[in-house]
């Protein structure tokens, strides 16, 4: 097991710098660091545009400035931006703990509900429950996150224009008062986008457990147990839950690291200053440091989290090695 | 009708020899006086599919909308850029056949709609088949030869996965001047092969030490015959299943590039585009509303296929789904 | 199995705690350090923390809360990172006052210094006997040197300046002072070059209209100043305007406190908070909700609610915002970055290029995209004074929207069109072998844009002009390769400017910098250098309006319209004056006060 992690880790060095040098290559070409002063007539001078044009390394190539963002990302930290000379470590860290708030709360709650939601599907299969739940998945699995977003930010702010009461603010991460992490203002700002973000990793969880659950439960063990005589209550709680989950414990995995880059849209449009909101003002200013350090953080989170959902599941399934 | 009234559906047991189910015992069904219809793998796949309701459902939904899509001259009432800056912004209604309302510069927004279909539509097929395509060839390769081969391969997909869609996209937008629906679908191609590679690779993996792969190499077929004609079609069931919910995945990986202006630029409408621009206008919520629910219906429609697909073609499949 | 889910629950709730206190950490953390390593001002939330909820408890306690709608790079609005609206509105306005003022009418007043004149030879400032800097508590006179530091540090080629426009014709090198209140300093006179020209610069009132204080700075990286705060080098706020910022947290916001030492009209509101609230419609909605006591937004139609409001006062108007078109005159030479020419050289032609002007309507563009908000807005007919300012002289007016008139322009060169104006038309006028079609293009996702240009395609197709469109990501737009290429033909974008006509000088002369359309006429040149460097107010005037007439005739760009400028307000906070130019609402916060 731990030569199959070590070799895992020094495969993904190779993909990890690759990965780096493309995505570096393509920001540097997504954009001009300069747009803005060019389109402003008092600032598009010869002299200015070619001083910022040397401070920004835009007289080199690109590999001289891919290699000058390595050294800045060792010797400062993450880095520091060339475009506003601050450094990047604390924004992008702060931005993390914002989008870990939201990620964390909707997979968990879409965990809790999803597992009980599949375990309910599969053992009253065919009920109404069941199709209730499955159509439920299917349109929640179906529904596009900025959809979704939209129309819940279009409800209540409808419900305050009508009633003047507000129950979920649809945007921002906190209103006049500057909230602490768990305060009721906070958690009445990230409703909506945690609500979002839950109901598709509800659907895939439900959907995940449900098929995974009837697959254990034809299982031959299954029977065995059932033959022997056992209450059906233990031959669910102790036999078919436990292995049933360990798919869904290897797809949560993914799913969290895949999340942590933020959602995008669902940021952006409840204007939360997390992951997803720092990488698209950041590209769009073409700070190609600050958006190689989100780049980098992710990548690494989604192969970190991969290698965890591998591990795990060889790690809970005994039937599963690896060499 | 000429089958016999009662005909035995055997299903076909994992192991495939050319499509056709072994192991069955003819002897003792043919002593009982009844008829054996012999089907091939592909028959048995189709009714199975043909019996499936919600895939049904699903493949009425996709006719309805894609065929309105691709009819988009005929069925749309008016074309999608006339403007009328004295019907701004009105609510749904019947009057003027303006059935989705209008937009902010007057154009009937049904039409808008409804093109924006036939741009989702394109974009979703070509990128469903040309990634289906790419990803078979690569991932028959990749697991036919392992060694460093499959290595090399796989590596290159891991790092296709840790790029970053949006930046890829911005890059090449930037570069090839422009958003034009080709060159979406070419990077959306870019990203999408990778989970067919990898699946169609683990079959040839699976299947390469088989018997009868020996024994064709045995008799001095040569490899792209092995591949093509013996391995391949065991692979053709998740295939088509990836590809069809991969038709779903990139219309809305096009429809959330276009939300966030970053897709198919204007003229073409798109239905991300047109969900985004209904975002200034919160109160007029049929700019918003309209183009995302024909989006889920979409999507609906073709996870409903897929799975009908997926039930019909996977032959570990033990219930048939009534 | 069993222990071993155990441990995988264990392991979970590990790393969920970590999670929550990590992010209970980086939410203590709010400003970071200093870069030149003094230690960061007490941050924002606990400032907040004090200040009352509801306007009447601000009244009483005598305290604005101010929404700013974008979060900044830093405080020094001279450098390239950190040249922005909010960096000023939030503490450049507030703490780096200079000679000279622009008010809200456009004109330059005494501010820091008690007198200031221009000759040929130089500029020569008298600074206020009782202007001081407050640095952290201490008061220091406010002196030559500071001029002299500014003007070093922004005439330096080292620095990452953003702009050096004025100060560039100065001569850091050479200046004289009587005693410590009284400095001249003089124009260059030689090593000329574009960036550093020699001679006066009429808009002289501009330089040192931003003072740094060189003391407090000395022996500090001017590059490196002010990221998260204006302050000295030992971390202390310093300012020599009506207020100074005591602390700023990024993503969150600024608390101004009065300065005590201030010599002009003592600030009546003790402070004054900028809270950050990135996106409009939370913004719009804080506004009337009464979370925060004024903004000062982007004009759009989201502000609608707002007029209507019992208790808050919508204020708008015409911006120093140059909305127009301009015109790729095919090949023709433009600045050093220009390298490429329009798809189709009939613009060229003036001609081609009135009937494009002829056949738009603005006053219909502008009130289908400002709807109830439009006002009296209309459309600009200048292309160096805006319709506010006395010298303005409505010379484009000849071409405002007649269709039937670029018809028959057309029909008088071309062949193959439509005989009438025709909405449904789809003929498309050939000209002497050229089809008549151009491309459009505009910041992608802008909104605003995409409806003109929508409404002007259709209004073309009508008289037989095809529109294509070419949109562009605003990063890639104003890059090397967007319109600076000179690769477009019709381009829709606006300039936002300090309203002096001077500004448009690099845009509109033959191979400026800024001059992306290759328009070239040495007649509108002479015109307009004379202007750049004239001293005596009514002869600038002629010679700007002599240019604009000129331009007028061939339509090289096309002024559309001047975007609003809102100011919305609590109506019993008084003294708030909408100022048209980029310095923003806070240009006169010292005379801001509760009723």
């Amino acid at each position: 097991m731990v030569s199959y992690i070590t070799r895992r880790i020094l495969y993904s060095i190779p993909v990890l710098v690759a990965s780096s040098f493309i995505s570096f290559v393509f920001v540097s070409l997504a954009g001009d660091p300069l747009a803005n002063l060019r389109a402003n007539p008092r600032t598009n001078s010869p002299q200015i545009l070619n001083h910022l044009k040397h401070v920004y390394h835009l007289d080199q190539s690109v590999f001289v400035r891919y290699w000058y963002w390595v050294e800045s990302v060792f010797t400062q930290k993450l880095g520091v931006s060339l475009l506003t000379s601050q450094p990047i470590w604390p924004d992008i860290t702060r931005a993390l703990g914002h989008t870990l708030q939201i990620v964390l709360l909707a997979q968990v709650i879409a965990l809790f509900l999803g597992v009980a939601v599949g375990i309910f599907s599969a053992i009253r299969q065919y009920s109404v429950f069941d199709y209730t739940f499955t159509t439920v998945s299917f349109l929640g699995y179906a529904m596009p996150t900025f959809w979704l977003a939209l129309i819940l930010q279009i409800i209540f702010v409808d419900i305050y224009l009508k009633w003047h009461v507000r129950i979920f603010y649809t945007s921002g991460l906190n209103s006049g008062v500057i909230s602490s992490t768990w305060s009721l203002d906070r958690l009445q700002h990230i409703a909506l986008p945690v609500i979002t973000l839950t109901v598709v990793s509800f659907a895939l969880y439900s959907r995940y457990m449900r098929a995974s659950m009837l697959d254990v439960i034809n299982s031959d063990y299954v029977r065995t147990a059932r033959a022997k005589g056992l209450p059906e209550r233990l031959v669910i709680f102790r036999h078919v839950f436990r292995n049933a989950l360990i798919p869904i414990v290897t797809v949560s995995a993914l799913q969290f690291g895949a999340l942590l880059g933020g959602a995008i849209v669902t940021e952006t449009i409840f204007t939360l200053d997390g992951m997803g909101y720092y990488f698209l003002n950041r590209l769009q200013a073409s700070d190609v440091y600050a958006v190689m350090a989100y780049l980098m953080i992710v990548a690494i989170s989604v192969i970190t989290f991969n290698l965890i959902a591998d591990v795990l599941y060889g790690f809970l399934d005994p039937r599963i090695r690896y060499d | 009708m000429t089958e016999p009234t009662t005909s035995i559906d055997v299903a076909p047991p994992a192991a495939l020899v050319d499509g056709i189910p072994a192991g069955i015992q003819l002897d003792s069904i043919a002593a009982q006086g009844l008829e054996l219809k012999a089907r091939s793998q592909w028959s048995y796949a189709r009714r199975r599919f043909l019996r499936h309701k919600l895939a049904m459902i699903g493949l009425f939904g996709l006719v309805v909308i894609f065929g309105a899509g691709a009819a988009a001259n005929y069925v749309a009432p008016y074309t999608f850029d006339q403007i009328d800056l004295t019907n701004v912004l009105h609510a749904p209604s019947s009057v003027g056949h303006h059935f989705f309302g209008t937009d902010e510069i007057g154009r009937d927004y049904l039409s808008r709609v409804i093109y924006g279909i036939r741009t989702s539509e394109q974009v979703g097929l070509v990128v469903a088949v040309v990634s289906s395509i790419f990803g078979l060839i690569f991932g028959a390769i990749a697991g036919y030869y392992r060694g460093w081969v499959d290595n090399l391969m796989m590596r290159v997909t891991d790092l296709v996965l840790t790029l970053p869609v949006l930046v890829t996209l911005l890059t090449v937008a930037a570069l090839l001047g422009g958003g034009s629906q080709w060159t979406i679908t070419f990077i959306l191609v870019g990203f999408f092969w990778t989970p067919i590679a990898r699946v169609v690779r683990g079959v040839f993996l699976s299947l390469r030490e088989k018997e009868y792969v020996e024994a064709a190499r045995a008799v001095g077929a040569g490899d792209f015959r092995i591949m093509f004609r013996h391995m391949l079609p065991n692979t053709l069931g998740p295939v088509i299943v990836n590809g069809t919910l991969a038709v779903a995945d990139a219309i809305i990986t096009e429809a959330f590039l276009s939300f966030l202006g970053e897709g198919i630029k204007p003229p073409t409408p798109s239905l991300g585009s047109l969900v985004a621009g209904g975002q200034q206008y919160p109160q007029k919520w049929w700019l918003s509303v309209l183009p995302g629910l024909v989006l889920v219906l979409i999507v609906i429609c073709v996870n409903f296929v897929g799975d009908g697909l997926r039930d019909a073609l996977d032959p570990q499949q033990r219930r048939v789904r009534a | 199995m069993h222990r071993r889910l155990w441990l995988l629950a264990g392991a979970a709730a590990a790393v969920l705690l970590l999670a929550a206190s990590a992010t209970a950490k980086t939410q203590a953390t709010g400003s970071a350090a200093i870069a030149d390593g003094t230690p960061a001002a007490a941050p924002f939330a606990q400032a907040w923390a004090q200040v009352p909820r509801t306007p009447a408890a601000r009244r009483a306690a005598n305290v604005v809360v101010f929404g700013a709608e974008q979060d900044i790079d830093g405080f020094n609005t001279q450098l390239s990172c950190c040249n922005e609206y909010w960096a000023a509105q939030m503490g450049g306005n507030e703490t780096t006052r200079g000679a000279f003022e622009l008010n809200n009418k456009g004109q330059w007043v005494l501010d820091v210094a008690s007198a200031g004149s221009a000759t040929s030879k130089g500029l020569t400032y008298t600074i206020k006997p009782n202007a001081y800097w407050y640095w952290g508590g201490k008061k220091i006179p406010v002196t030559y040197k500071d001029f002299v530091y500014t003007l070093q540090k922004i005439d330096d080629p080292n620095t990452n300046a953003s702009q050096r426009t004025g100060y560039s014709n100065v001569d850091p090198t050479h200046f004289t002072h009587k005693g410590n209140n009284q400095v001249t300093f003089f124009w260059r006179t030689k090593n000329c070059s574009t960036d550093y020209p020699c001679g006066p610069f009429s808009n002289w009132q501009y330089i040192f209209s931003t003072l740094f204080p060189s003391q407090a700075l000395a022996g500090l990286d001017f590059n490196k100043i002010w990221t998260s705060c204006v302050c000295g080098s030992d971390g202390k706020p310093v300012s020599d305007g009506p207020y100074y910022v005591s602390n700023y947290t990024k993503g969150q916001g600024a608390v101004l406190k009065a300065n005590p030492f201030f010599y002009g009209h003592k600030p009546a509101i003790g402070e004054i908070d900028f809270k950050i609230i990135s996106d409009t419609n939370s913004e719009e909605e804080a506004m009337r909700g009464g979370e925060v006591d004024a903004i000062s937004p982007t004009f759009g139609l989201y502000l609608a609610p707002l007029k209507s409001t019992p208790g808050i006062t919508f204020n708008q108007v015409p911006g120093y915002y140059f909305e127009h078109l301009e015109f790729r005159e095919g090949n023709a030479k433009g600045g050093d970055s220009v390298t490429k020419g329009s798809s189709n050289v009939l613009l060229r032609n003036p001609w081609f290029r009135e009937a494009i002007a002829m056949s738009i309507d603005r006053q219909s563009i502008i009130k289908t995209i400002y709807g109830a908000l439009a006002g009296n807005t209309t459309p600009l007919n200048n292309a160096v004074y805006y319709s506010t300012e006395a010298q303005y002289t409505p010379d484009f007016q000849k071409w405002n929207f007649n269709p039937q008139k670029a018809l028959a322009l057309m029909a008088k060169h071309c062949t193959g069109g439509p005989t009438s104006v025709d909405p449904s038309n789809s003929k498309i006028w050939q000209c002497s072998g050229l089809p008549a079609t151009i491309n459009w293009s505009w910041t992608s996702g802008n909104s605003v844009r995409a409806t003109s240009e929508a409404i002007a395609k259709a209004e073309m197709k009508s008289i037989g002009i095809q529109v294509n469109d070419r949109p562009l990501p605003p990063n890639v737009i104003f890059g090397s390769s967007g319109l600076p290429s000179g690769d477009f033909d019709v381009a829709e974008f606006a300039e936002v400017t300090l309203g002096d006509p001077s500004d448009f000088y690099d845009s509109w002369r033959c191979q400026g910098a800024g001059n992306w359309t290759g328009f070239c006429s040495h007649k509108v040149d002479t015109l307009l250098k004379a202007g750049s460097g004239e001293l005596n107010p009514a002869k600038r005037a002629a010679d700007f309006q002599a240019a604009d007439k000129l331009m007028s005739a061939t339509v090289p760009v096309f002024p559309l319209y001047q975007r609003p400028n809102p100011l919305i307000y609590k109506s019993s906070l008084l003294g708030m004056v909408n100022n048209p130019s980029n310095v923003g609402p806070t240009w006169n916060i010292e005379f801001w006060h509760w009723k």
